[in-house]
């Protein structure tokens, strides 16, 4: 199935709007695709580039999220498409990445905004399975605590996984600045997981 | 093994911070322009200081560079007043003693008319003596306090046929005897005695005299004079300089005569030319202490001597090296226009007088009065050894005859022009 569907259609007219693309999916339109392609194509190569560090990959890491979103919509209709595209590319970005890993094919600590965030993490249980809702309450409330600025760059740096330095760029702050934010993010979040009860790991 | 745990943990973020992430520039936008405008103030905090910097650097070159900052002198006219000082020529003025009328029959001696009008300063120039003529308000009070370099000044008045003036010759047929009463004063204490306040009216004369003889009478003098009401509240003041330029000169060749001299080959040229520096009064309802008077005073001196040097600039070479004064004037409505008259010996049995100078050649005499009429031949009959008399003959430009018959046994001059 991978490249058998084009997306290369140049779009001239406006952009549509999420629900409108949604239904273009769900009418089994190709141009749903294109359209989603000129609207968060860019957001979603950002993503795997910043994953992969390889366009080659990233482009098609790209063409696999859209097969993705056409096999999976319908049935599933998000309420945001973007969000839903961004989730879709950087899973199949960081599988990627984990496979090539695996294959020795890139350097493991190649993705350097996880490597700094597991290490406040490494040893903490987090849950897993059913508890994942729990996970999903508990770093909100984490996320609740900081402020709209904390809260963009330490999404943009271990979500997006952009570099600090792009991080600086677009917020303003100098890079030393966002080391420091982040730093004192990363042990927050570190406390905020220990105080709501999640113990040490043991080895 | 750590990168699963983080990428677990970060799959659970919430989508909303996803959204907000995805458009970073809503966040920042706020935070951007507060450190746009930061950088925007630092900058022009810096620029600022610069740009003070470089006027304090800069403005103190500038002023001590009379090619770019300062302004042209002014000769003649009165210095520009201060901002709570009103210029009002029209309550104190200096005049020149104009000629235009003199001498009237019976009376002695009367002053000019004071209608007629000298916009400038001018002065009356003898050897050692200057007339000027204060036009005041009646009950105005002058005090005339002599400057600090030493300039002997003294104010008289009299009255006579009801007029306010001072008299030269008070008792005397020619006047010298109070001429030279005067002109033996040669110290403070001396000037002390005589007083130096004096009421003004119209009309009144102030005899100013050099502590001169000779050579000093090329310094510098600066006059102040301050104007106070009838209760002696300062309302305004002044400030007169009266100098000339040391041209001493000796010359081999030539023979200058001079009164106090005689012949000698020594040229004591002294180009007085007094000169109102100011004569302000206080705006009307003004406070002035003697201290901040004294200070405006100052400052009005100050200006007058960075003017000092261009005081003379309309002089020609010949004015300046004149090395004989003979002084000759005419009391009486003929008198010749532009010639100006300086001297303290009147004879009302001659009805012509005339300023004249002498050059540097003794056959290129001027008349002086500022306009000077160019004594196109001068003849010398005689000349005793001390100068003190001379008789000769000389023509001027307008084809006039004078002839002239110095005689100065008071070191006065005089060159009288016969009944015509």
């Amino acid at each position: 199935m991978k490249g058998v569907i084009p997306v290369t259609t140049a779009v001239p007219r406006p952009p549509l709007s999420d629900e409108e693309i949604i239904g273009l999916l769900f009418a089994r339109s190709e141009d749903g695709l294109a359209q989603l392609q000129a609207k968060y194509g860019r957001s979603c190569l950002r993503i795997a580039k910043n994953v992969l560090h390889n366009d080659q990959d990233a482009e098609e890491c790209v063409n696999d999220t859209y097969l993705k979103i056409w096999e999976s919509i319908p049935p599933n209709r998000p309420a945001s498409l973007l969000s839903y595209a961004l989730t879709v590319v950087r899973h199949i970005a960081l599988n990627r990445r984990e496979r090539d890993s695996a294959a020795k094919r890139i350097p493991q600590e190649a993705c350097v905004p996880l490597s700094e965030l597991g290490e406040y993490v490494e040893d903490i249980a987090l849950p897993d399975g059913e508890q994942s809702t729990e996970l999903h309450r508990i770093l909100s409330e984490f996320m609740d605590t900081l402020s709209d600025r904390d809260a963009v760059i330490f999404t943009r740096r271990y979500w997006y996984l952009d570099s600090v330095r792009a991080i600086a760029k677009m917020s303003g702050y100098t890079e030393n600045n966002v080391y420091q934010r982040l730093f004192v993010m990363r042990g927050k979040l570190r406390e905020h997981l220990i105080r709501e009860g999640y113990p040490y790991e043991t080895e | 093994m750590k990168q699963n745990k983080a990428r677990r943990l970060t799959e659970h973020l919430d989508e909303k911070y996803v959204l907000m992430a995805a458009y970073p520039e809503a966040v920042f936008r706020k935070h951007r322009h507060g450190l746009l405008m930061k950088r925007i103030l630092i900058v022009a905090a810096c620029v600022a200081i610069l740009a003070v910097g470089m006027v304090a650097v800069l403005l103190p070159a500038l002023r001590s560079d009379p090619g770019v900052a300062t302004d042209p002198p002014e000769t003649q006219s009165p210095l520009s007043p201060d901002a709570d000082w009103v210029e009002d020529p029209t309550i104190v003025k200096v005049q020149r003693l104009s000629a235009s009328r003199g001498f009237d029959e019976g009376d002695g001696y009367t002053l000019p008319d004071p209608s007629v009008s000298v916009d400038a300063v001018r002065a009356i120039m003898g050897e050692r003596l200057i007339l000027l003529r204060f036009t005041c308000r009646d009950g105005e009070t002058i005090t005339v306090t002599p400057s600090a370099d030493g300039a002997l000044v003294e104010a008289l008045q009299q009255e006579l046929n009801g007029r306010p003036y001072w008299h030269i010759a008070k008792s005397n047929e020619s006047g010298y005897e109070m001429a030279n009463e005067f002109l033996n004063v040669n110290s403070k204490e001396e000037l002390a005695r005589l007083g130096q306040s004096v009421t003004l009216t119209e009309d009144t004369v102030l005899l100013w005299q050099y502590p001169c003889y000779p050579r000093a009478c090329v310094q510098d003098n600066f006059v102040d004079f301050t104007i106070t009401d009838s209760e002696g509240s300062i309302k305004g003041g002044g400030s007169i300089y009266i100098g000339g330029l040391d041209l001493t000169t000796v010359s081999e060749n030539k023979t200058y005569y001079s009164a106090s001299r005689g012949p000698s080959n020594v040229n004591l040229n002294a180009a007085y030319r007094p000169v109102l520096l100011g004569a302000y009064r206080y705006a009307e309802g003004t406070e002035v202490d003697a201290e901040t008077h004294a200070q405006k005073l100052s400052a009005l001196r100050e200006k007058a001597a960075q003017a000092r040097a261009h005081l003379f600039d309309d002089l020609s070479d010949d004015d300046f090296r004149l090395s004989y004064r003979v002084l000759l004037y005419k009391y009486g409505t003929d008198m010749k226009p532009g010639i100006s008259v300086t001297t303290l010996h009147a004879d009302p049995a001659y009805d012509r007088y005339a300023v004249v100078t002498a050059g540097k050649e003794q056959k290129q005499f001027f008349l002086y009065d500022g306009t000077c009429q160019p004594i196109t031949e001068w003849e010398i009959y005689t000349a005793d050894e001390y100068g003190y008399t001379v008789t000769g003959k000389l023509t001027l430009a307008d084809g006039t005859v004078v002839m002239v018959d110095i005689n100065d046994p008071e070191r006065m001059y005089e060159i009288i022009l016969p009944n015509e």
